[in-house]
Protein backbone atom coordinates (compact mmCIF):
# COMPACT_ATOMS: atom_id res chain seq x y z
CA UNK A 1 0.00 0.00 0.00
CA UNK A 2 0.96 3.43 -0.97
CA UNK A 3 0.04 6.75 -1.53
CA UNK A 4 1.31 9.39 -3.72
CA UNK A 5 3.39 12.93 -2.16
CA UNK A 6 0.61 14.77 -3.83
CA UNK A 7 -2.01 13.21 -2.25
CA UNK A 8 0.05 13.38 0.82
CA UNK A 9 0.07 16.93 1.00
CA UNK A 10 -3.66 17.28 -0.30
CA UNK A 11 -5.22 15.49 1.99
CA UNK A 12 -3.35 18.04 4.88
CA UNK A 13 -3.69 21.33 2.84
CA UNK A 14 -7.68 20.60 2.25
CA UNK A 15 -8.02 19.96 6.06
CA UNK A 16 -5.86 22.86 7.06
CA UNK A 17 -6.54 26.10 4.69
CA UNK A 18 -3.96 28.31 4.59
CA UNK A 19 -0.96 25.38 5.85
CA UNK A 20 1.91 25.02 4.00
CA UNK A 21 2.48 21.11 3.70
CA UNK A 22 5.73 19.58 2.69
CA UNK A 23 5.58 15.25 2.28
CA UNK A 24 8.88 13.81 2.32
CA UNK A 25 8.93 9.79 1.23
CA UNK A 26 11.00 8.25 4.57
CA UNK A 27 11.78 5.07 2.59
CA UNK A 28 11.50 4.79 -1.28
CA UNK A 29 7.88 3.38 -0.68
CA UNK A 30 5.06 5.83 -0.32
CA UNK A 31 4.12 4.73 2.73
CA UNK A 32 6.43 6.23 5.24
CA UNK A 33 6.16 9.31 4.92
CA UNK A 34 7.93 12.53 7.15
CA UNK A 35 4.95 15.63 7.02
CA UNK A 36 6.01 19.14 7.51
CA UNK A 37 3.34 21.80 8.08
CA UNK A 38 3.90 24.94 8.09
CA UNK A 39 0.64 27.03 9.00
CA UNK A 40 0.16 30.83 11.83
CA UNK A 41 -3.07 28.76 13.34
CA UNK A 42 -0.04 26.48 14.91
CA UNK A 43 0.94 29.58 17.12
CA UNK A 44 0.06 29.04 20.80
CA UNK A 45 -1.53 25.66 19.83
CA UNK A 46 -0.33 23.23 22.10
CA UNK A 47 2.28 20.69 20.17
CA UNK A 48 -0.34 17.84 20.93
CA UNK A 49 -3.54 19.83 19.54
CA UNK A 50 -0.51 20.44 16.55
CA UNK A 51 0.03 16.85 15.85
CA UNK A 52 -3.62 15.79 16.62
CA UNK A 53 -4.85 18.33 13.55
CA UNK A 54 -2.38 16.80 11.22
CA UNK A 55 -2.87 13.26 12.16
CA UNK A 56 -6.88 14.05 11.65
CA UNK A 57 -6.09 15.25 8.36
CA UNK A 58 -3.91 11.62 7.30
CA UNK A 59 -6.10 9.23 9.96
CA UNK A 60 -8.26 7.47 6.41
CA UNK A 61 -5.20 6.60 5.24
CA UNK A 62 -3.28 5.25 8.05
CA UNK A 63 -2.88 0.81 8.61
CA UNK A 64 -5.36 0.24 11.35
CA UNK A 65 -7.57 3.55 11.53
CA UNK A 66 -7.99 3.86 7.70
CA UNK A 67 -7.47 2.43 4.09
CA UNK A 68 -3.98 1.40 5.29
CA UNK A 69 -2.01 3.46 2.20
CA UNK A 70 0.15 5.04 4.56
CA UNK A 71 2.29 2.47 7.31
CA UNK A 72 3.80 5.76 9.09
CA UNK A 73 3.90 9.15 9.08
CA UNK A 74 7.04 11.38 11.06
CA UNK A 75 5.13 15.01 12.06
CA UNK A 76 6.70 18.30 11.99
CA UNK A 77 4.47 21.07 13.02
CA UNK A 78 5.47 24.90 12.54
CA UNK A 79 3.71 27.98 13.75
CA UNK A 80 6.12 30.46 11.60
CA UNK A 81 8.93 29.34 9.00
CA UNK A 82 12.59 30.44 11.04
CA UNK A 83 14.65 29.81 8.10
CA UNK B 1 -12.08 -4.95 20.80
CA UNK B 2 -13.33 -5.91 24.31
CA UNK B 3 -14.02 -3.99 26.49
CA UNK B 4 -11.88 -6.00 28.98
CA UNK B 5 -9.22 -4.88 27.25
CA UNK B 6 -9.42 -1.65 27.03
CA UNK B 7 -10.20 -1.46 30.80
CA UNK B 8 -7.26 -3.58 31.61
CA UNK B 9 -5.43 -0.79 29.45
CA UNK B 10 -6.69 1.66 31.26
CA UNK B 11 -5.83 0.04 34.65
CA UNK B 12 -2.29 0.00 33.37
CA UNK B 13 -2.35 3.60 32.27
CA UNK B 14 -3.29 4.45 35.49
CA UNK B 15 -0.70 2.28 37.23
CA UNK B 16 2.49 3.42 35.73
CA UNK B 17 3.66 6.99 36.01
CA UNK B 18 5.78 6.30 32.72
CA UNK B 19 4.78 4.06 30.20
CA UNK B 20 5.52 3.65 26.71
CA UNK B 21 3.19 1.88 24.17
CA UNK B 22 5.46 0.47 21.10
CA UNK B 23 6.56 -1.64 19.18
CA UNK B 24 8.69 -4.49 20.27
CA UNK B 25 10.58 -4.22 23.74
CA UNK B 26 12.35 -2.20 25.84
CA UNK B 27 15.65 -4.26 23.98
CA UNK B 28 14.50 -5.12 21.19
CA UNK B 29 12.39 -2.70 19.72
CA UNK B 30 10.99 -3.99 16.23
CA UNK B 31 10.63 -0.14 14.42
CA UNK B 32 12.39 2.89 13.85
CA UNK B 33 9.80 5.30 15.67
CA UNK B 34 9.77 3.26 19.01
CA UNK B 35 13.39 2.59 19.33
CA UNK B 36 13.55 6.69 18.89
CA UNK B 37 11.22 6.96 21.53
CA UNK B 38 12.99 4.53 24.67
CA UNK B 39 16.42 6.30 23.52
CA UNK B 40 15.08 9.18 24.90
CA UNK B 41 13.80 7.63 28.14
CA UNK B 42 17.01 6.15 28.35
CA UNK B 43 18.93 9.52 27.70
CA UNK B 44 16.57 10.51 30.85
CA UNK B 45 17.47 7.95 32.99
CA UNK B 46 14.03 7.83 34.50
CA UNK B 47 12.42 4.50 34.85
CA UNK B 48 9.69 3.21 32.53
CA UNK B 49 7.72 0.72 31.58
CA UNK B 50 6.50 -0.50 28.07
CA UNK B 51 3.79 -2.48 26.58
CA UNK B 52 4.49 -4.30 23.10
CA UNK B 53 1.49 -3.68 20.81
CA UNK B 54 2.48 -6.40 18.70
CA UNK B 55 1.56 -8.94 21.82
CA UNK B 56 -1.77 -8.80 20.43
CA UNK B 57 -3.39 -7.73 17.69
CA UNK B 58 -6.33 -6.40 19.80
CA UNK B 59 -4.57 -3.91 21.69
CA UNK B 60 -3.42 -1.18 18.71
CA UNK B 61 -7.29 -0.24 18.33
CA UNK B 62 -8.18 -0.10 22.13
CA UNK B 63 -5.17 1.75 22.77
CA UNK B 64 -6.65 3.90 19.81
CA UNK B 65 -9.87 4.25 21.63
CA UNK B 66 -7.98 5.40 24.50
CA UNK B 67 -5.78 8.18 23.54
CA UNK B 68 -7.55 9.33 20.37
CA UNK B 69 -4.13 8.89 18.34
CA UNK B 70 -3.64 6.10 15.60
CA UNK B 71 0.08 5.14 15.50
CA UNK B 72 2.90 3.61 18.21
CA UNK B 73 4.88 4.77 19.56
CA UNK B 74 2.33 6.37 22.46
CA UNK B 75 3.50 7.74 25.57
CA UNK B 76 1.45 8.22 29.00
CA UNK B 77 3.10 10.09 31.76
CA UNK B 78 1.40 10.38 35.35
CA UNK B 79 -1.91 8.23 33.45
CA UNK B 80 -2.23 11.02 30.81
CA UNK B 81 -1.38 10.28 27.01
CA UNK B 82 1.17 12.94 26.26
CA UNK B 83 1.74 12.39 22.74
CA UNK B 84 3.51 10.19 19.96
CA UNK B 85 7.01 9.77 19.22
CA UNK B 86 7.77 13.21 17.16
CA UNK B 87 5.78 15.25 19.36
CA UNK B 88 8.07 13.60 22.87
CA UNK B 89 11.52 13.84 20.76
CA UNK B 90 10.45 17.63 20.13
CA UNK B 91 9.37 18.20 23.66
CA UNK B 92 13.23 16.51 24.49
CA UNK B 93 15.05 18.29 22.33
CA UNK B 94 12.98 21.40 24.09
CA UNK B 95 14.29 20.58 27.25
CA UNK B 96 10.51 20.37 28.49
CA UNK B 97 10.42 16.49 28.09
CA UNK B 98 12.54 15.60 32.18
CA UNK B 99 9.83 18.08 33.89
CA UNK B 100 6.92 16.59 32.83
CA UNK B 101 8.85 12.81 33.32
CA UNK B 102 9.90 14.46 36.88
CA UNK B 103 6.35 15.63 37.94
CA UNK B 104 4.87 12.63 37.03
CA UNK B 105 7.17 10.26 38.41
CA UNK B 106 6.59 12.63 41.81
CA UNK B 107 2.63 12.37 41.30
Amino acid sequence: MSLPRDQVEAAVAAAIPGARVAATDLTGTQDHWQVRVVWDGFEGMPLLAQHRRVMAALQPHLEGSGSGAIHAVQLQTVATETT
Amino acid sequence: MTQELKTSLEETIANHKVLLFIKGTRHFPRCGFSAAVIDVFEQLGAPFETVDVLADPSIKPALASISNWPTTPQIFLGGQFVGGGDLVRELHARGELKPLVDAALAS
